[in-house]
């Protein structure tokens, strides 16, 4: 059995702690320049001003990491991923907070993407919760999507 | 076509991982989701990861007591150790991040507004990458205990926040590391919160002879373990 060391929260400090890749990301091999932001949000509907979003996606240089604001607000420069294995582009995403204890995992795929209907993964989530997983375009290659650890609205979290 | 993937992690076994919802750590009350998590399979998104090269840390990154023009008050300590996967084979040139309150308790964040003093000469933060074998080091200072607000009287054991990379998405890990012999351990929640006791004990650092460095600093030993891969490739 593998012995291997337990996940912990990374609790209230982790801005301290977090110091390379802040809120971008970038595909050396070009793309469509977006920026993603949202808000992390509670069980109550609260803002999450003490965690992290993680963001990857295949040929990246480094993670995305887009650390809360005093409101929950999170913002993210990147270029639109690559479609790759018959699915459409997306990120991966892992939320890191202050009573987070260990994995909690997402995606962010694009509502206007014309693969995204068919993608496999989507099509794994019961319909009535993909749309927590598909950020909204706006103007100038912004997205909008909020994350929402608990309650109405909650995100889908993956068990990888 | 068949695009050949990497070879998938295995599942962490049961009891490693604490749970989301764990009450007696407050927190997780509203920040836990209530509905199942969906079986996602392993794709080329969570089976790759960034790499990193010399270029990443600071040559000083790794020592947080040479970060200031005078060293921090504390006990001097040197953290080194290995990162392996479950298998046991070396995770290389992975970055490994830290961050810790200083030798009162108190860490350098604004959220921190505990009546401990600061020191003037430490952050409380290190990066460092791991070598060609998995090894790395930090000399730092003993972490102070500290009060928090869980229940009433509550007080974190020392420890260190440990944040690695990892091969791949799926095999990153944070967590915290501790000091052998610390009687706040039996009553904190966070510590606590992972079921398997033995998989607890594995965030306990070691105090070790090899590490100790004569007039310099006291040495303590903290392996870490991520996910391993499966043997066979998957095939798509
Ligand atoms: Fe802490």
């Amino acid at each position: 059995m593998d012995a291997l060391t337990p996940f912990q929260t990374v609790g209230p400090y982790l801005r301290l702690g977090f110091l390379t890749a802040l809120g971008r990301m970038t595909r050396p091999d070009g793309g469509t320049p977006i920026v993603l932001t949202g808000r992390l949000l509670d069980g109550a509907g609260t803002g999450i001003p003490d965690g992290v979003l993680e963001f990857w996606a295949p040929g990246f240089d480094t993670l995305g990491r887009a650390l809360t604001e005093a409101d929950g607000t999170y913002r993210l420069e990147a270029q639109r991923p690559e479609a790759h294995g018959g699915g459409a582009p997306h990120f991966a995403v892992r939320v890191l907070a202050r009573g987070v204890l260990t994995e909690c995992l997402t995606r962010v795929y694009f509502a206007d993407d014309p693969g995204t209907a068919a993608d496999p993964v989507l099509r794994s989530v019961p319909e009535a919760r993909r749309s927590t997983l598909l950020a909204q375009p706006g103007a100038d290659a912004a997205y909008h999507l909020d994350v929402i650890l608990q309650g109405a609205g909650e995100t889908v979290f993956f068990d990888l | 076509m068949t695009t050949r993937l990497p070879s998938p992690f295995r599942r962490p076994p049961d009891g490693t991982h604490p749970a989301l919802d764990t009450p007696a750590y407050r927190s997780t009350a509203l920040r836990h989701p209530r509905e199942p998590l969906v079986v996602l399979r392993q794709s080329l998104t969570e089976l790759t990861g960034p790499a990193f090269g010399d270029g990443a840390v600071g040559p000083l990154d790794h020592d947080l007591t040479r970060q200031h023009a005078d060293p921090p008050q504390g006990q001097r300590i040197v953290i080194e150790g290995r990162v392996v996967d479950g298998d046991g084979h070396a995770v290389p040139h992975t970055l490994v991040e830290v961050w810790q309150a200083n030798a009162a308790g108190r860490y350098r964040h604004h959220a921190d507004d505990w009546a401990a003093p600061l020191d003037p000469h430490f952050t409380g933060a290190g990066r460092t990458l791991t070598d060609a074998d998995g090894r790395y080091r930090f000399v730092t200072v003993h972490p102070g205990a500290y009060p928090w607000r869980n229940h009433h009287n509550a007080w974190r054991p020392s420890h260190v926040h440990f944040s690695l990379f990892g091969q791949a998405f799926a095999s990153r890990l944070v967590t915290q590391m501790y000091f052998p012999g610390d009687p706040l351990l039996a009553h904190d929640p966070i510590f606590n919160a992972v079921p398997d006791v033995a998989a607890r004990a594995r965030m306990i650092a070691a105090l070790d002879w090899t590490l100790t460095t004569p007039g310099f600093a006291l040495g303590y030993r903290f392996d870490l373990v991520l996910r391993g891969r499966d043997a066979t490739p998957m095939e798509r």
